[in-house]
């Protein structure tokens, strides 16, 4: 070992050099007072180690930074501690940094000879934290994210500080170059110039010495081994305490080896989300004396600028200050005040967002005095927006880790399962478009409450208890729960004074025995039809015990003179149109029409009192006041689907065993459904509430009488949006009056529409149908009006109407319809525009092969832009079933495209 | 040398070398303990792969266990022509990259062969074992060729020379094992899809 040394320092030199470092003399001796520096060594080095093993698992990128370092704080074995000695040793050194500098402006070692070195160790300190403010981001949640984002925005008040901004942002707004550009001055540039710095300051350092005053009583000591060992100590004792932050002194869990998830090391706010203010942000708590300060100025430019610079400015002229009379004590005196009021500033923030927990708050305390009243209420107000918003905060955290362990992360990232998640959507959604009238408050009181209660408390819709409010009289020595007229049911809305509440407060009132069990066999009855995931168990319970169908029998018998089924439909009984439709009430489906159309026949008609129609226009979603996905996430969440992922799965596996491919909605609807109970809706009942739900806001459905659904009706402020009549849709009557000159203009054929329409000249379109219909068609010979009859029937027979079928086999015997297929293409050149079978292609017409077939329209109404349709000239159809993939997000299931094309073409059961 | 260290030579023997001993022992462990946290702390996470068990999230969780377990479904019997011609199907599976979780993502290819009348499927992983490159079939030699180098292999997976040139593979195509049960019962193709090292003689699994 020994010739190994000798060895090495003949060849290095190494022997002097460390002799130089270690039996460095220290005048006085040893101090505990000394350890600061070699601690604020300690720490970086830590950083560098910690922070290079960090790398190795973190990926900067918008999609990816949150992602890894939930994974590295999650999943990777040791992560969070790794990453917990990090965190909380940066930190450690932010404490250092003033404790260390004190003892050299204490000391006086700031003065001749040193002023240089006193300079380099100002830049070390703005280099650190430097590196404190890049690393806060990185993990990009909301708390760095907004954090972050306060601190670049103040940059931009500096002059020429909008340029800056954006070099230092890597565009005008956050995104991956952000996160790039803040990792590489993160892990690369400032270490890389702190090390260059740190160097020059122990050279500079060892260069002139300690400064200390050589005493009697004292002797002097090497650096070796007495400083040394209270270097290691010093550094031991730092470490311990940053571990100890690290498991947030939960020392207990550690040693029972349960150390809850919230104690592992630092803080992982919810993704960072550019679309949702956090309003909680706060910088991380060192950096508080500055957002303060921040609040005591009324310009920003001198708060965040001109004071802080001034600080700066006077701290890197101490040296030469320090020289003149009374210099140095002004300066002890100055940094002392400076370190005081840093210390108050950041109390006083903590304390003023503490306020809520710190105060008891006495509501009537200035009853009588308006200003002290609000003077009072507002520290009050402004923490509780502090506190509620973290811990909102920590509900969305919690919420994107149930995601993640049910859904894993897509390549979109966290924020993708965030976006398309009810339980994180809804609440957003509902404060911001129904709060203003209803509320959702569970029975303790907690949830969101009403601005101004004016409609329903959507606190559990559609669960028994819903009913039960609803149909309980306010008799309170009957009933034990609020009844009819309470708040939470109609709330003030004219419902309130309403036949309804006549019903229930008239006619259920003391109901005995049988009538009594009767109304709870309904109210099962009622609930089971939403078909609430949380709820199966006991829907499928009252399944089997007949309740259902009991309650079933219950909604057309009278209470009194009255039966439910007299105002509401319910499945085959009842009409729509005098009170909302109990059939599926508060099922996916119906949820979703109420949301996006309330005042539709099937609901409260002319009777909806006040509540908007969300979104109302399907063939025009732009102009709807909530965008598909968002009523989806409001009616998922009111329905608590997707509350309990675990339920949620299982429902969706019962579901799929059903009816493979269904939607989950949908076949939770089957789900509830199964043989024992009568069939839910006949096809053709299915198909025309279907199409009167989805479809006659633009067609209408009129037979050669008048009779059926009228389709669009022209409202006071919109022209009506005419689409074809689709009675008789592709049989040889329709296509007749299609195929004819005077016909297919008006409102029956392509009535409103782009199709119909001629240009501003009066020119028809280029390509287009009627041009076609005018000029071929006008005014036939004899021999090629035989040849269109054929071409009619031959096209009619391609939907293999029902209705037809005799018609259509006479005409295959007779070869009509061999005779009008080749007359599509020999005499009228169908096939130039359209496909039919071998001929033409597919792209300016719809494909005529099978049209009309249950096939063909299923197709066309799933998506009319295919390529087999309208893939450049749909005018405002709707797809309603554009995921064929993914069958939750389609307006309508498979089952119910099925019976809405048989309903069109009128097939019977 | 500065003054300041010739002075300080002649001060501090004074001490009592037992303690300086002591001091000094003490200033090796505590040094150690406190310089070696942060690289054993960093070690640990560093190795984590060694012992990463992939998690796949509960929606993905298939109850299926037991028997036919870690079998892949590749294609239905009906799609391979009983022609004895080979036909390339990718692998499709969930991918876990980190923390990335992809449902149903191509992750591999095989080779699919039925001779005439028979209900068995050979399939070959479409891998060299030479140095990793995908091979490919050429119906006019009958026999899988790979791209990078010279291997050649029959359509049984074994080492075959093409003309004038050295078949440098280790060993034949790694053949897969196909789930007799499935393939019986219902006429799918569930393939057990390994990967395994190349370049060596032995088949070994990749861990």
């Amino acid at each position: 070992m020994k010739s190994f040394f000798a060895w090495l320092d003949d060849r290095t030199g190494i022997g002097p050099l460390m002799h130089e470092a270690l039996y460095e003399n220290i005048p006085g001796g040893s101090r505990w007072r000394y350890v600061t520096g070699s601690m604020l060594v300690f720490a970086f080095v830590t950083q560098v180690i910690t922070g290079l093993f960090l790398w190795m698992a973190y990926s900067p990128g918008s999609q990816n930074a949150w992602e890894s370092v939930y994974y590295i704080q999650n999943e990777m074995q040791g992560g969070w501690l790794l990453r917990g000695v990090h965190h909380f040793m940066a930190q450690a050194m932010v404490v250092l940094l003033p404790l260390h500098m004190l003892q050299v402006i204490v000391d006086k070692a700031y003065k001749a000879p040193r002023e240089i070195n006193f300079w380099l160790g100002l830049v070390l300190m703005l280099l650190v934290l430097g590196l404190s403010l890049t690393g806060y981001l990185l993990p990009w949640d909301q708390k760095g994210y907004w954090a972050t984002k306060v601190a670049t925005n103040l940059m931009s008040l500096a002059p020429g500080g909008q340029y800056l901004q954006k070099v230092v942002v890597g565009g005008s707004d956050y995104g991956h170059h952000t996160l790039t550009r803040f990792f590489a001055m993160h892990a690369g540039v400032l270490p890389a110039l702190l090390v260059l710095f740190l160097a020059l300051h122990v050279a500079m350092f060892r260069k002139h010495g300690i400064t200390a005053e050589p005493s009697a009583k004292r002797r002097d000591q090497f650096f070796w081994p007495h400083q040394v060992f209270k270097d290691s100590i010093a550094c031991l004792i730092l470490l311990v305490i940053v571990l100890v932050a690290v498991v947030h002194a939960d020392v207990g869990g550690v040693l029972t080896g349960d150390l809850p998830v919230e104690h592992r090391g630092a803080e992982l706010g919810a993704p960072a989300d550019a679309a949702e203010e956090y309003s909680a942000a706060r910088p991380e708590w060192y950096f508080l004396f500055l957002f303060q300060l921040l609040k005591k100025f009324k310009s920003e430019f001198f708060g965040a600028i001109v004071l802080p610079g001034l600080v700066m400015l006077f701290l890197f002229a101490m040296p030469l200050t320090g020289k003149v009379k009374y210099g140095h004590i002004v300066n002890v005196v100055v940094f002392v005040s400076l370190l005081v009021g840093a210390v108050y500033l950041t109390g006083e923030a903590m304390h003023e967002d503490q306020y809520a927990t710190l105060h008891k708050y006495e509501p009537g305390k200035y009853a009588n005095d308006e200003v002290a009243e609000k003077r009072y209420d507002e520290p009050f107000d402004a923490s509780r927006k502090y506190l509620a918003a973290v811990q909102q905060g920590e509900q969305e955290y919690e919420r994107v880790r149930e995601l993640i362990e049910f859904y894993g992360i897509p390549r979109d990232g966290a924020r993708a399962l965030q976006r398309d998640d009810p339980e994180t959507q809804g609440p957003r959604l509902f404060q911001r478009n129904c709060a203003s009238c209803h509320s959702y408050v569970d029975d303790e009181g907690n949830g969101i409450a009403a601005s101004e209660v004016s409609a329903p408390n959507l606190y559990g819709f559609a669960t028994p208890a819903w009913f039960r409010r609803i149909l309980s009289t306010d008799d309170k020595s009957t009933v034990d729960v609020e009844g009819i007229t309470s708040h939470s049911v109609f709330g003030k809305t004219k419902h309130a004074s309403g036949e309804m509440v006549d019903f229930v407060n008239g006619n259920l009132k003391n109901l005995q025995g049988a009538k009594k069990q009767s109304l709870d066999d309904l109210i099962a009855t009622l609930a089971a039809e939403a078909s609430l995931i949380s709820r199966r168990d006991e829907d499928a319970k009252a399944r089997a015990a007949g309740t259902i169908d009991r309650g079933q029998k219950a909604l057309s018998m009278t209470f009194e003179d009255t039966a439910c089924t007299n105002c509401h439909k319910f499945h085959d009984k009842g009409d729509i149109g005098a009170a909302p439709d109990l059939t599926g009430y508060g099922s996916y489906q119906w949820l979703k029409a109420f949301i996006s159309d309330p005042s539709d026949d099937r609901f409260y008609g002319d009777n909806n009192d006040r509540m908007p129609e969300f979104a109302p226009h399907p063939e025009m979603p732009a102009k709807d006041l909530l965008t598909e996905h968002d009523v989806d996430m409001l009616v998922r969440w009111l329905r608590g689907d997707d509350k309990n992922l675990h339920l949620k799965k299982l429902a969706l596996a019962a579901a799929d065993q059903q009816s493979p491919g269904a939607a989950p909605q949908i076949a939770a609807q089957q789900e509830a459904s199964p043989a024992t109970q009568p069939t839910p809706a006949e096809p053709e009942s299915l198909g025309a509430r279907l199409f009167k739900t989805n479809c006659a806001r633009c067609h209408s459905y009129l037979d050669a009488e008048g009779q059926g659904f009228p389709g669009p009706q022209p409202k006071e402020d919109a022209s009506p949006n005419g689409g074809p009549n689709l009675y008789g849709f592709a049989s040889r009557g329709w296509l007749n009056e299609f195929l004819d000159p005077e016909k297919i203009v008006t409102k029956e054929y392509f009535g409103n529409t782009a199709h119909a329409k001629q240009d501003s000249n009066g020119n028809y379109k280029e390509g287009g149908m009627v041009e076609f219909v005018d000029l071929t068609l006008s005014g036939l010979s004899k021999a090629d009006r035989t040849a269109l009859d054929q071409v009619i029937a031959a096209l009619s027979a391609e939907a293999a109407l029902p209705s037809q079928h005799d018609a259509d086999e006479a005409a295959t015997n007779d070869g009509t319809i061999e005779s009008g297929r080749a007359a599509m293409i020999d005499n009228f050149g169908c096939t130039d525009c359209h496909k039919f079978h071998d001929d033409g292609d597919l792209g300016m017409g719809p494909d005529l092969t099978g049209y009309g077939s249950v096939e063909w329209l299923i197709g066309m109404i799933s998506n009319p832009k295919a390529e087999r349709f309208y893939p450049e000239s749909n005018d405002r159809m709707p797809a309603f079933a554009l995921h064929p993939d993914m069958p939750e997000m389609n307006r309508l299931s498979p089952d119910e495209l099925q019976s809405l094309a048989k309903w069109i073409r009128g097939e019977e059961k | 040398m500065t003054d300041a260290h010739q002075a300080a030579t002649t001060s501090d023997h004074s001490d009592n070398p037992r303690r300086h001993f002591l001091v000094e022992a003490g200033c090796w462990i505590v040094g150690s303990v406190v310089g070696l946290f942060g690289l054993a702390s960093g070690l640990v996470v560093f190795f984590d792969p060694l012992l990463r068990k992939h998690k796949v999230p509960e929606l993905y969780q298939q109850d299926e266990s037991g028997a036919g377990e870690g079998y892949i479904r590749v294609a239905t019997l009906d799609a391979i022509p009983d022609d004895g011609v080979p036909r390339r199907f990718p692998v499709i599976a969930d991918l876990i990259d980190a923390w990335n979780f992809t449902p149903q993502q191509p992750v591999g290819a095989v080779y699919l062969r039925r001779e005439k009348g028979e209900q068995k499927v050979t399939v070959f992983h479409a891998t060299c074992p030479h140095a990793g490159c995908s091979v490919s079939y050429s119906a006019d030699h009958h026999a899988y060729h790979c791209p990078c180098h010279n291997s050649a292999f029959g359509l049984n997976g074994e080492k075959v020379n093409r003309p004038g040139k050295e078949n440098p593979s280790p060993r034949p195509l790694d053949e897969l094992d196909v789930d007799k049960e499935r393939l019986a019962a219902k006429g799918e193709i569930w393939v057990k899809f390994v990967n395994y090292y190349t370049g060596i003689h032995e088949q070994k699994q990749k861990i």
